[in-house]
C-alpha cells in the first residue's frame, strides 16, 4: 500500500503506526465536513505508514495543520500603492534601498539594517543606522503579506512603513526635503522619478535654503519641524507626494523578497504528492519537532499559516534587553500612530481609500491590554536571523525555546495582554531538538541575484 | 472581555436584502445610550472618536428564519452548525450566517443576524438592540478589534469587522434587548 492515501477513499484509511509519547492519538475520530474554511475535508492526503520518508505518523487533524503552512502565496498587490507590482518602481526602489547618500552621515541605508548577506537581517540585537536604534531589526522576507509593519504595527502598508526610517533620526536621519533635493539633484535619479510620476515639484527658494524640514509630532519646536510649517502648505503637500512615491517604490521592491521554498515546503509537496523522496526533506527530528510545533508545544497558535505568524500582536512576557528599553508600550502606542499616520491606507497619499484601507483601520481602538504587545514573527528563515525577539534579548533558538519551557507566567510589567494558553512547555532535550531541526527546515535564502545588491542604474 | 456597540442607524427601511441586493449604503450615527437591564452584563464604552461607519453590502441572502424555533435552554452554548438560537429569556430567537461562509481563518468577515419573538418566529422583531462579545475562553483573550453592530431598524444587523486570528473555540455571546427585556444566546465557533 502506498505511504499516502486519501481520506476519500475510507477503506484504505488504517492509521496503524503508534504515535510517540506525548502525541496525539493516531486513531483520530472520523473527519468530517466543517462549516468553518480550513478544516480538514476529504481529499486530503493522510500518512498511513511509517516508512517512505515518514517518521512520524501524523493523525488527520495534524496533516491537515500541517498542509495550511504551505505552500506559501504569490506576494498579493498592495491596492494602496499604484506602483506595487510595477517591475520599473520595483527597480528603482531597488536602487534606492542601497543607496546611502539618503541619510544624514551619507553612510546609512536600507540595506545597512537590511544586508541581504545576512539574510536581509543584521546580526545585531538593537538596530543600528545614524544612532542606536531602540529595537531589533527584522528580516524582511514576505513582508509583503503582512498586515501590519514595524514590532508595534504603526504602519499598515510596505510603503509607509519604508517611510519612517529615513526620518528616524536614529536610522537614516534625513528628512523628506532632503529626499526630494537629492532626487532633484542626481539626474539618474530624477529621470528615474519622472519615468514613473512625472515632473518632479519645483521648489521654492525658501525650501532650497532649509538645510532640513520635516514634521516632527512629537516636538513641536523642534527646528526640522519649525522648517517643516514655514513652508507653504501647497509645497508641503507637493513634497509629501514624492516622498510618498519613493516609500511606494522602495516597497516594490522589497515585496519580491520571497522565501517559500525551503524544505518544508517540499515535505508539504510530498505530502501531497505521495512522493517518498520529497517527504526525505525532512529529518526524523524535523518530523517530530514538526508534530511538537502544530501540537503539544502550540506554537502554531501564533505561528499560523504560510507565513508562519497570525499577523498579529501578542505578550509572551519576554524581559527587557536593558533597564533603559524596559516599558515599551509596543502594540499600545503603535494603534495610536497607524491611526495618526498621514501615510495609511485611508490617507490622501493612499491610491485606494477604499474597502481594503477601511476594513484594516477602523476596527482598531486601543485598550491597556495592548500594553506590551509585539507583532507574531514570520518564521521563515528564523534559523539564519538571530537573534530574536523585539529587542534581540535572545541569541539562539535555542534560547527562545528555553523561555517557552520554563515560561514565567507571573512576569508581566505592562499589565498587558494575557494569553492562558501560554504555559511552561517543559521541553525535554530531544523535543528541543526536535523543535530546532524543524525550525532549520523553513530556511530559504535562495532569491534573484540581481535582487541582492544595488543595479547599476535606476532605470 | 470584548464588547461590540450597538450603533443605531439612520431610519432604515430597507431590509437586509436590500441592502445586500441594491448595495444601500446605511449610514451609522454614534452609539446610542441605552438603560441596560439589571440582568445585562458589564458594559464596555464605545470607542472613542470612532470614524462613521457605513455598511458595505455584505454579498450574501441574510439570515433566515427558522420556521420552528429550537428549544431554549438545551445547551449553554449552541454550535455555528446550528444556525439559530433561543435566548437564555426564551423571548428571541436569534439566527444568524457568516459572510462569507464558512468563516475564514485569519480574514475579516461580516455577519448577519435577525431577532424575532420565539413567540413568532418568522416576524423580525423592530424593537430589537444587539450587542457581541466575542472571545477565546481558552486563551483570556478575544479578537484585537472592535467590530461594531449595525442595526438595520427592522429586527435585521449586520456585524462588521469580525476577524479571528487564532484558531480554537471562540464564543460568540449576542445580547438582545428589547424594552426592559433582556437576553442572550451564546454561539460557539470551533475554527480549525
Amino acid at each position: 500500500m502506498s505511504a499516502l492515501t486519501l481520506l476519500a477513499a475510507p477503506l484504505l484509511l488504517t492509521l496503524q503506526v503508534a504515535a510517540p509519547v506525548g502525541t496525539a492519538p493516531v486513531n483520530a475520530p472520523p473527519v468530517v465536513a466543517s462549516p468553518v474554511a480550513g478544516a480538514p475535508v476529504a481529499g486530503a492526503p493522510v500518512a498511513t505508514d511509517p516508512g517512505d520518508g515518514l517518521a512520524v505518523a501524523f493523525a488527520p487533524e495534524e496533516l491537515a495543520r500541517i498542509l495550511r503552512h504551505s505552500p506559501l502565496p504569490a506576494a498579493p498587490l498592495d491596492p494602496t500603492n499604484a506602483v506595487s507590482g510595477d517591475p520599473r518602481a520595483a527597480r528603482f526602489g531597488q536602487f534606492l534601498f542601497f543607496d546611502t547618500r539618503f541619510s544624514s552621515n551619507g553612510k546609512v541605508s536600507c540595506a545597512t539594517c537590511h544586508v541581504p548577506e545576512k539574510a536581509f537581517a543584521d546580526g545585531r540585537s538593537l538596530a543600528q543606522g545614524v544612532g542606536d536604534a531602540t529595537r531589533h531589526a527584522p528580516a524582511l522576507w514576505n513582508v509583503a503579506d503582512n498586515r501590519w509593519f514595524f514590532w508595534d504595527g504603526r504602519a499598515d502598508s510596505l510603503w509607509a512603513q519604508a517611510l519612517s526610517p529615513l526620518e528616524n533620526p536614529l536610522e537614516h536621519g534625513t528628512s523628506r526635503l532632503a529626499v526630494v533635493r537629492m532626487l532633484e539633484a542626481d539626474e539618474e535619479l530624477r529621470r528615474a522619478y519622472q519615468n514613473l510620476f512625472g515632473q518632479l515639484p519645483e521648489l521654492s527658494e525658501a525650501a532650497r535654503a532649509l538645510p532640513a524640514a520635516r514634521p516632527v509630532p512629537d516636538d513641536g519646536k523642534a527646528p526640522e519641524h519649525v522648517a517643516w510649517l514655514s513652508l507653504a502648505a501647497e509645497e508641503r503637500r507637493a513634497i509629501d507626494i514624492v516622498f510618498s512615491n519613493v516609500g511606494k517604490c522602495i516597497a516594490a521592491y522589497v515585496r519580491l523578497i520571497r522565501s517559500g521554498h525551503a524544505p518544508f515546503d517540499v515535505f508539504v509537496e510530498g505530502l501531497r504528492d505521495g512522493d517518498p523522496a520529497k517527504l526525505a526533506a525532512l529529518s526524523p527530528s524535523a518530523q517530530r519537532g514538526l508534530q511538537l510545533f502544530d501540537g503539544r508545544a502550540n506554537c502554531r497558535n501564533c505561528h499560523s499559516g504560510p507565513d508562519f505568524t497570525d499577523k498579529e500582536f501578542h505578550s509572551v512576557r519576554v524581559p527587557s534587553a536593558s533597564r533603559s528599553l524596559e516599558r515599551d508600550p509596543g502594540r499600545y502606542t503603535g494603534i495610536t500612530r497607524v491611526l495618526t499616520d498621514p501615510f495609511n491606507g485611508l490617507g490622501e497619499f493612499s491610491d485606494d481609500r477604499g474597502e481594503a484601507a477601511r476594513e484594516r483601520l477602523s476596527f482598531l481602538d486601543n485598550r491597556t491590554s495592548n500594553q506590551g504587545q509585539f507583532k507574531t514573527p514570520s518564521l521563515r528563515n528564523v534559523a539564519v536571523t538571530a537573534p530574536y525577539m523585539h529587542q534581540g534579548q535572545m541569541a539562539t533558538l535555542r534560547d527562545v525555546l528555553h523561555h517557552y519551557s520554563v515560561f514565567d507566567k507571573t512576569f508581566d510589567p505592562l499589565k498587558g495582554h494575557f494569553e492562558l494558553t501560554l504555559q511552561p512547555l517543559h521541553l525535554t532535550d530531544q523535543e528541543t531538538d526536535d523543535l530546532i531541526a524543524f525550525l532549520e527546515s523553513l530556511t530559504d535564502t535562495a532569491l534573484d541575484p540581481t535582487l541582492m545588491a544595488q543595479p547599476t542604474s535606476p532605470r | 472581555m470584548l464588547r461590540f456597540t450597538l450603533l443605531r442607524s439612520v431610519p432604515a427601511t430597507a431590509a437586509l436584502l436590500a441592502l445586500v441586493a441594491c448595495g444601500d449604503a446605511v449610514t451609522e450615527s454614534p452609539a446610542a445610550p441605552h438603560a441596560a437591564p439589571a440582568v445585562a452584563p458589564a458594559h464596555v464604552a464605545a470607542p472613542v472618536g470612532a470614524a462613521p461607519v457605513v455598511a458595505a453590502p455584505v454579498g450574501a441572502a441574510p439570515a433566515t428564519l427558522p420556521a420552528t424555533p429550537p428549544a431554549a435552554g438545551a445547551a449553554d452554548r449552541t454550535l455555528l452548525e446550528e444556525r439559530s438560537g433561543v435566548t437564555t429569556n426564551g423571548a428571541f430567537v436569534v439566527t444568524w450566517a457568516p459572510v462569507p461562509d464558512p468563516i475564514p481563518f485569519n480574514e475579516a468577515w461580516k455577519l448577519a443576524v435577525t431577532v424575532a419573538r420565539a413567540a413568532s418566529p418568522t416576524v423580525p422583531e423592530s424593537g430589537a438592540r444587539l450587542e457581541l462579545d466575542a472571545t477565546m475562553p481558552a486563551h483570556g483573550h478575544g479578537m484585537n478589534r472592535t467590530p461594531r453592530v449595525i442595526t438595520n431598524g427592522d429586527g435585521t444587523f449586520v456585524v462588521e469587522g469580525m476577524l479571528f486570528h487564532m484558531s480554537g473555540e471562540w464564543n460568540l455571546v449576542f445580547h438582545v434587548y428589547v424594552g426592559t427585556e433582556y437576553g442572550q444566546v451564546i454561539l460557539r465557533v470551533e475554527l480549525p
